[in-house]
Parts: structure tokens; C-alpha cells; sequence
């Protein structure tokens, strides 16, 4: 067969197959919310109207409800990424003391479910018995400052915390193969280190950064329990309350035909945004940083600052993870949620643990969960990689909306995804999917794309076309320049991505739920789930504890691993 | 000539003893039945709303006394386990044999439940009977307020209602944002005036405004306000853990919602699933509610406290139709407290 029609024919294969996968819950959503029927099942076109926008978007306070998600999502997104270049710059570009802890603390804070640590930061800063403020009441007495965690400042804080891993994850690949030659060049002509970092190291990785930036917007828009759990109390709505409170209208029947209209903003947002960034990368070749010449990225001196910078990253960890992992290691020995003191220290107890041992079927989740996250992470990576691929590197006509397709799923918010899959492997009752673990596995692989491609978006543009040309001129196959040329070289990327799925796709519940059945696909995360729903805090405080330490050793192996490889390339180079 | 007169009498007896009996036998043939057909039937699945630590013993109970039956449980929330069943059946796909929720009014209403009266039934209190013999009553959740005791005196506690007006509680009383039911059935017993006056006077008192009645449990006992609507049963298993709680017996009326059971109206198991309902409303299951601190539906098993006795309290039940005018309860609820 002809070389270039075996591609074309590839191509069109992937395009085909992102199309189907994400069209099914778009069209879903986008024709839900025209539909006034309740259930999916109840669809016609005699129920079809602009009923449920009107009602949505006509509602008084939804001016309010823009501005305070508008402050919210720019806040938390900022802050994230200030914090997470910050991070990665330190531990990939300088000669900072114990990186090894950033790289094994930052990703863990994923594995952290989102409520939990929502209740961790009510434990620590609520004005009334959060333990650090009673704590700087006992020290400087009445007249201490009160830090309230109920106010959007709250929110944006804790999500902007939230959001760092993630950003961290994407941005520390690229830190690590950039080639150093532009630093050292604008080094040599003399412009100070703070100016080389500005002018060169964050244009260099603007597309990078753009890329990250839309992702974390997106989330911060879509993340429901942290303005539940801090904003509601204090009647801050944000969307994704908004949108909750809808579904949720209901012990009875959800309207999901409003829930789908408002969610239409996501949709809107994530084509615009794309369509933007599609536009900042069609002049790639600017920011390729991978060339042919051999690369080593030069390590910046901190000199004096070298133990500074180590102690501001360690409070950093100290924050985002062990203040909150300490607060769920000692609610998870608590009968009943109190207040830290000596009579609590006095009825502590296993009995959480030993609940988890009694009732959750804990063996066949836990199997069901490590197939379940294997399989989701194996193939996100799989094909965010082939994807990113014809949309970075080929001719191929689709290749923008194929890229507009790959990040959809992230604006489709996680219930109406979960539902739009739970009647698809209904209806294709053919394929024996329903209700098992690769419904699940086929769900998240979708939704997860966006961030695969975004990931593998951003390095690929990376590494310059020369290198293929080069293997190309040399005869090598395709399969062959994929598997020398760019497996290695996206190594670091494949390995991010894969942490990232495994870390996301353990304690996510929104879409297994509604796809869950029975024993047959138990997995963890319905399990802290319905812990959480049934109020055993101190029961899912347990399940979070292991969580974490379990989720921890992982990504020091990995990393582990991961290093050894990296040095001995660098031996070998 | 004796002997023929001892049969005749014999005769005579057994057949008045055999009519006599003929219903008792009669529906321990039906039972047998059933047990036959669930012996060949050998699985079950429930869909329920029942929490994992109350659904998990009950299904490892039922396996027992019928081990025979393997069954499935799917466990969500009550508006999941809904969805689920009526978006499957409308695709033609039945594959839950019970359904028991909070509210089984939906399902009702969707034609997915057909007609199943238990033997047990006789045991319950009229009121806990549906008339159209589609749900069985299971246990009952009453709404009631609850306060924090190392912030709130026994005396200084509400009696009433109305004493949640009070302006000692403003900005210490937390509700859940769906407090539906509990609106609705206040407006049942007392009517649209006297709700009316009263909601829009609560929504003045500045409500700490939380989701979920466990979590509003949890942040009272953790001291973050000192007053509540929450679940009684919740209350009283936590004090057995020693946490500082206690709750309010003596509102009028205390707003019971019912957790009930049902059969599916195309149930792949029917006669397992008859077996199911039948197990949850012996003496044996109820007390086994009981012993999870629920408040046990049936007449002749004692609630889990005293304080808790039926008799003795003013319950009333969450209406049936809430059901089908749901949409317009939402939207006045919403409308009072400015949500």
C-alpha cells in the first residue's frame, strides 16, 4: 500500500474515533438543553424549545453569579499558575536543594478528594473553630485577625493550591527539555538573570503556558466542591454551584435541560479559547525548543538563594499537603468530627479502618480500581499522543477541529458526561460495556483527553522538525521515527500524563457513580463517595489517609525510575 | 358399626379443621412458591438509596436465611437510584427486581413498580400501609432540630418550632438548602398561612445554609453552630459515640419520611424479589434497623430510644403527592429564603 494513504487512512481512523467519543455526550448535552423533557428517554422534537435558557439566563441574580465566578476563576487560575511556574522553574531549571520532595509531595495533592480537603481547610481557618485562628486567639488574645475561609479570598485560595499539581505536571517536562542555548545567549549579552527569565524562558513557553492556563480556567470553572462546601455559606454562587444546585433540584427529577443550558457557557468558552490558542501555535516553529544539537539544560545558580527558595518551596508543601493531610490523619481517628484536644486524643480509635475492612468490599474495588486506572491511564496517554500528533505535526484537513474535539470533554461537566455514556452503552446494548469496568474506563479516557493533548500539545511543539526530517532522509519508517525520535524524547511527558490520569482517575466519582453497578464495578472512589454522602468524615478521613501514602509511594517510584533512565540518558548522550 | 361412626366423626373433623385452616395453608403453599421460584431464579437485584452500612448487613442477612440468592446491590443517592431505574427501563432494559428509596413516588408514578402486599404488612400501623399496595413502609427518618450541648442548655433548647424565631439563634441556625420535604410537610399539617408566616420569619434569621444533614451534623458537633435541622437517628447514633448532640422530640409536628420498598413491575427475579421486601419487614430485619439506630417501621419492634417512640410523638409523614408537585414546593422554598 501507498505510504502516504496508509497515513491518511490512520488519520482519518483517529479523527473518526474522537469524533464518535466526544460527539455522543456533546450532543447530548447541546440537544438537552433545548429539550424540556426530563429524561433522556423522553426526548422529541415537540418537546424542543429556548425554555430552559430563558429560564437560566434571565434570572436576576445571574449578573452576580458572572462576576463572582469571573473574580473566582481568574483569581484561583492566576495564583495557580504563578505558583506552579514558580515550582517547576526551581526544581528543573536551578540547583535548589531537595527536589525530590516537590516532585513527589506536588502530584500528591491530587490524590486528595476535593471535599476532603475543602473540610480540612473549615477545620483550620473557619472563624469559628477553625484551629489556627482559635490558636492566634490564645497567643495575641481577642483582638487577633481572624482568617474567614467562607469568603471568595477563601476560595480562590484553596482552589488556586488546588490547581498547582496540575499546571506543575504539564509545565515540568517542558522546563526540563528546553534547549538552554536562547538563556545562555541572552545571559552572555549581558541582561540580568530576572530579565533572561521575562524575556526569554516565558516566551519560550508561552504556548505552554496559554495552554495550561485555558486547562486550569476551565477546571476552576467546572470544580464543584470547593464553592460548595466554602461558598455557600456565605451565599456566594459561582456556575458550577449553579449548575449543581440544578441537577440536584431534586430528591425527585432533575431538570438537566437547565443544568445543559447553563453548561452551554463552558462549551462556548472552550471552542473560544481554543480557537485562540490554535491560532498562537499555527506560528509553532517559533517556539520549537527541541533541535537537532545536542541539548543539555543548564542549571541556574541560585547562590545565596539556593536555601531561601528550598524553605519557601517546603511551606509551600507544608500548606497545600501537610497541614491538610495531618488534619484528615487525625480526623480519620476520631469517633465524631471535634475539635483537636486532650479528651479528643483521649477516645481515638481504629474502628474507621476497621469499618473499611468490614463493609466496603474493600478487596474487589481495590482490584477494580487498579485495572480500572491502568487501563483509563495506558490509553489516555495512547491516544492523547496519536492525536496531538496529527493535530501538531500533520497536514491532515481536520486537524483544528480535531484539536477543538480533543478538548471539549473537559467543558462537558462530569455528570452530564457520566449520564451521556451510561445511555450510550445502554443503547449499544451489542458491545457488552453496560454496567462494567471499561464503561468506566472508556468515560474517563474521554474526558481526560483534553488534558492529554494539551500536555502532549505542548511538547511536541517543543521538539523541532528536524529531527524527523533527519530520521525521515535516513529511510526510517514512521513507526520507526515515532518509537527513536519522539517516544524517548516525550518520556518525561507520557510519564506526567500517565501520574496525572492515575492520580485523577482513583477519587473522581461523579461519572463511575452513575456508571457503577454493583460488585462487578466497585471501584474507590464510589466508595469515599458514598462514605462522604452518608456523613462518615472520619470514615472517608480513613480512606483518604491510604489514599494519599499509597498514591505517594507510587509517584516516587516513578519519579525514582523515571530519574534513573533520565541520568543514564544523559551518560549516554 | 363403631368403627365406621369413629371414621365419620374423624372425617367430619379433619374437614372442619381443613376448612378451617385453608387460608394458612393455602398461603404457606403461595410461600412455598415463592421460595421454589427464587430457588430457580437464584439472584436479586436491589436498588436503594439505604446507606452502605445498612444495606451491606441486610443483604449479608438476606443471603443467609436464603442462600440460594445471590444479590446485587446498586447503592446511590435517591435521586441517582431513580434516574437509573427509569432511564433504563425506558430503554427497555429492567434489570432491578426492588427498588426501595426515600421517596418511591417517582417510580410510582413511572409505572415502574406493580402491586406486592407482604404477608408481613399485618403487622404494620395503618398509616404505614399504602392503600394501593405498592410500597412497604421500612423504617421512618424523622426532621427534627438538634443542637450542640456543650453550646446550648437543655433548658435554653427550642421546644417548638416557632422557637427558632427566637432572636437569641439568629445566625446559628443551619439548614440544608434542600429542606424540601420538611417545608412541604409543615405546610400539610399546618397550612398555607400559618408556614407561610413562619418560613418567612426563619429566613430572617440570617440561616447558616449547608448541604446534606450529615454534614450539618458533623460541623454541629464540631462546634461551628449551635443549632440544626438534622436526622434524629443521626443524632442518636452519634451520642452513642459520645458526641456532644441531643435533639428535640417536641415539635408539632416532627416530619417523618419514609423509606419504603417496592417490586419491580417487570422484576427478571420477581419471586426472589417478593422474598427481599417480605425479609426487610420481619421482626428479625426491623430489629436489625433498629440496632443502626433507625427508627423501625414496624408496630411490634421498639424504636432504637425512647425517645423515639411513635405513640408518644406527633409524626407526621411526608406527603404522597409531593412527588408529582414537586417543581412548584422547590420553587416557593427558593422563593422565601432568597435562594
Amino acid at each position: 500500500m501507498n505510504e502516504s494513504l496508509r497515513i491518511s487512512l490512520w488519520q482519518h481512523g483517529i479523527f473518526l474515533l474522537v469524533l464518535f467519543l466526544v460527539l455522543a455526550p456533546l450532543s447530548f448535552l447541546i440537544l438537552g438543553s433545548f429539550s424540556t423533557a426530563r429524561l433522556p428517554g423522553d426526548f422529541s422534537l415537540h418537546t424542543m424549545g429556548l425554555v430552559n435558557y430563558i429560564s437560566v439566563y434571565a434570572d436576576a441574580s445571574t449578573l452576580d453569579l458572572f462576576a463572582n465566578t469571573i473574580i473566582y476563576v481568574g483569581g484561583s487560575a492566576a495564583l495557580g499558575i504563578v505558583l506552579a511556574v514558580a515550582l517547576a522553574w526551581l526544581v528543573e531549571r536551578t540547583n535548589m536543594p531537595g527536589k525530590i520532595f516537590l516532585y513527589a509531595g506536588v502530584p500528591t495533592t491530587l490524590a486528595m478528594p476535593g471535599m476532603l480537603q475543602a473540610m480540612a481547610w473549615v477545620l483550620l481557618f473557619s472563624p469559628r473553630i477553625g484551629f489556627v485562628n482559635t490558636w492566634m486567639k490564645d497567643i495575641f488574645g481577642p483582638g487577633a485577625p481572624v482568617i474567614d475561609v467562607y469568603t471568595l479570598e477563601g476560595m480562590i485560595c484553596l482552589e488556586g493550591v488546588r490547581l498547582v499539581p496540575t499546571a506543575f505536571l504539564m509545565l515540568v517536562p517542558l522546563m526540563r527539555s528546553m534547549d538552554p542555548s536562547l538563556e545562555e545567549a541572552a545571559a552572555v549579552s549581558g541582561a540580568r538573570p530576572a530579565s533572561t527569565l521575562r524575556k526569554v524562558t516565558l516566551k519560550l513557553l508561552a504556548p505552554a503556558l496559554v495552554a495550561v492556563m485555558i486547562y486550569q480556567a476551565m477546571t476552576a470553572l467546572e470544580v464543584f466542591e470547593i464553592p460548595g462546601i466554602l461558598g455557600l455559606p456565605a451565599g456566594i454562587y459561582v456556575f458550577s454551584t449553579k449548575i449543581y444546585a440544578i441537577v440536584r433540584t431534586a430528591t425527585f427529577m432533575p431538570v438537566y435541560g437547565q443544568a445543559n443550558a447553563l453548561a452551554m457557557v463552558y462549551v462556548l468558552i472552550a471552542v473560544a479559547t481554543t480557537v485562540l490558542y490554535t491560532r498562537l501555535i499555527s506560528r509553532a516553529e517559533r517556539y520549537t525548543i527541541v533541535t537537532g544539537k545536542g541539548y543539555r539544560p543548564r542549571q541556574f545558580d541560585l547562590g545565596r538563594w539556593r536555601i531561601p527558595a528550598f524553605i519557601a518551596a517546603l511551606f509551600f508543601l507544608f500548606i497545600s499537603i501537610v497541614l491538610p493531610f495531618v488534619v484528615f490523619l487525625y480526623a480519620s481517628f476520631l469517633p465524631y468530627l471535634q475539635a483537636p484536644s486532650a479528651a479528643a486524643f483521649k477516645v481515638m480509635t481504629l474502628k474507621n479502618y476497621r469499618l473499611l475492612a468490614e463493609y466496603g468490599e474493600v478487596g474487589s474495588a481495590l482490584r477494580n480500581t487498579f485495572m480500572m486506572v491502568v487501563t483509563t491511564a495506558t490509553a489516555t496517554v495512547a491516544l492523547s499522543f496519536v492525536v496531538s500528533l496529527v493535530v501538531v505535526r500533520s497536514k491532515f484537513w481536520a486537524r483544528k477541529l480535531l484539536d477543538q474535539l480533543a478538548f471539549v470533554p473537559h467543558a462537558i461537566p462530569g455528570i452530564v458526561m457520566g449520564i451521556a455514556f451510561f445511555w450510550l452503552f445502554l443503547k449499544l446494548d451489542f458491545l457488552p460495556l453496560y454496567g462494567t469496568i471499561w464503561a468506566i474506563s472508556i468515560g474517563f479516557t474521554i474526558s481526560f483527553l483534553s488534558y492529554g493533548t494539551r500536555s502532549m500539545n505542548a511538547a511536541l511543539l517543543q521538539i523541532h522538525k528536524e529531527l524527523e526530517e533527519a530520521a525521515y532522509v535516513s529511510g526510517a519508517p514512521p513507526w520507526r521515527t515515532m518509537w527513536r525520535v519522539f517516544v524517548p524524547l516525550m518520556m518525561p511527558t507520557f510519564v506526567g500524563v500517565w501520574i496525572w490520569v492515575v492520580l485523577h482517575a482513583v477519587r473522581i466519582a461523579g461519572m463511575p457513580l452513575i456508571l457503577a453497578e454493583g460488585p462487578g464495578n466497585q471501584v474507590l472512589a464510589i466508595l469515599i463517595w458514598n462514605m462522604w454522602d452518608e456523613g462518615y468524615v472520619p470514615a472517608v478521613a480513613a480512606i483518604g489517609t491510604l489514599l494519599m501514602i499509597s498514591l505517594l509511594l507510587l509517584t516516587v517510584l516513578v519519579r525514582i525510575i523515571g530519574f534513573r533512565r533520565h541520568a543514564m540518558q544523559m551518560v549516554g548522550g | 358399626m363403631r368403627l365406621v361412626r369413629t371414621i365419620r366423626v374423624a372425617l367430619g373433623a379433619s374437614f372442619l379443621l381443613a376448612a378451617f385452616c385453608a387460608p394458612a395453608i393455602a398461603q404457606s403453599n403461595a410461600a412455598a412458591q415463592i421460595i421454589e421460584g427464587a430457588k430457580k431464579e437464584g439472584a436479586l437485584s436491589w436498588y436503594t438509596s439505604m446507606s452502605l452500612t445498612e444495606s451491606k448487613p441486610v443483604s449479608d442477612a438476606f443471603e443467609k436465611t436464603y442462600p440460594f440468592i445471590k444479590v446485587t446491590v446498586f447503592r446511590a443517592s435517591g435521586e441517582q437510584v431513580q434516574n437509573r431505574a427509569i432511564t433504563e427501563t425506558r430503554a427497555g432494559r429492567w434489570d432491578f427486581d426492588v427498588a426501595s428509596l426515600s421517596e418511591l413516588g417517582t417510580l410510582i408514578e413511572n409505572k415502574l413498580i406493580t402491586q406486592y402486599v407482604s404477608p408481613e404488612t399485618i403487622h404494620y400501623i395503618k398509616e404505614l400501609q399504602d392503600p394501593q399496595k405498592r410500597w412497604s413502609a421500612v423504617y421512618l427518618n424523622y426532621y427534627v432540630p438538634g443542637y450542640n450541648t456543650r453550646m446550648v442548655a437543655e433548658k435554653d433548647a427550642p421546644k417548638r418550632w416557632e422557637d427558632l424565631l427566637d432572636s437569641k439563634w439568629k445566625g446559628k441556625i443551619s439548614l440544608d438548602r434542600e429542606d424540601y420535604p420538611w417545608y412541604v410537610t409543615l405546610l400539610a399539617a399546618w397550612g398555607r398561612e400559618r408556614t407561610d408566616k413562619f418560613m418567612r420569619a426563619l429566613a430572617k434569621q440570617d440561616i447558616q445554609w449547608r448541604k446534606g444533614h450529615s454534614l450539618i451534623a458533623q460541623l454541629m458537633t464540631a462546634g461551628e453552630f449551635p443549632l440544626g435541622i438534622v436526622y434524629a437517628h443521626r443524632v442518636e447514633s452519634d451520642k452513642k459515640k459520645g458526641a456532644p448532640l441531643e435533639w428535640v422530640n417536641t415539635v408539632d409536628p416532627i416530619v417523618a419520611s419514609l423509606h419504603a420498598a417496592g417490586l419491580s413491575a417487570k422484576a427478571p427475579h420477581p419471586n426472589a424479589g417478593k422474598l427481599l421486601i417480605d425479609f426487610m419487614l420481619t421482626k428479625n430485619a426491623q430489629e436489625l434497623f433498629r440496632g443502626l439506630n433507625r427508627v423501625p417501621a414496624r408496630r411490634d419492634v421498639e424504636p432504637p430510644s425512647p425517645k423515639m417512640d411513635q405513640s408518644k410523638l406527633k409524626i407526621r409523614v411526608v406527603p404522597h403527592d409531593t412527588s408529582t408537585r414537586y417543581n412548584e414546593y422547590v420553587s416557593e422554598f427558593r422563593t422565601i429564603f432568597g435562594q
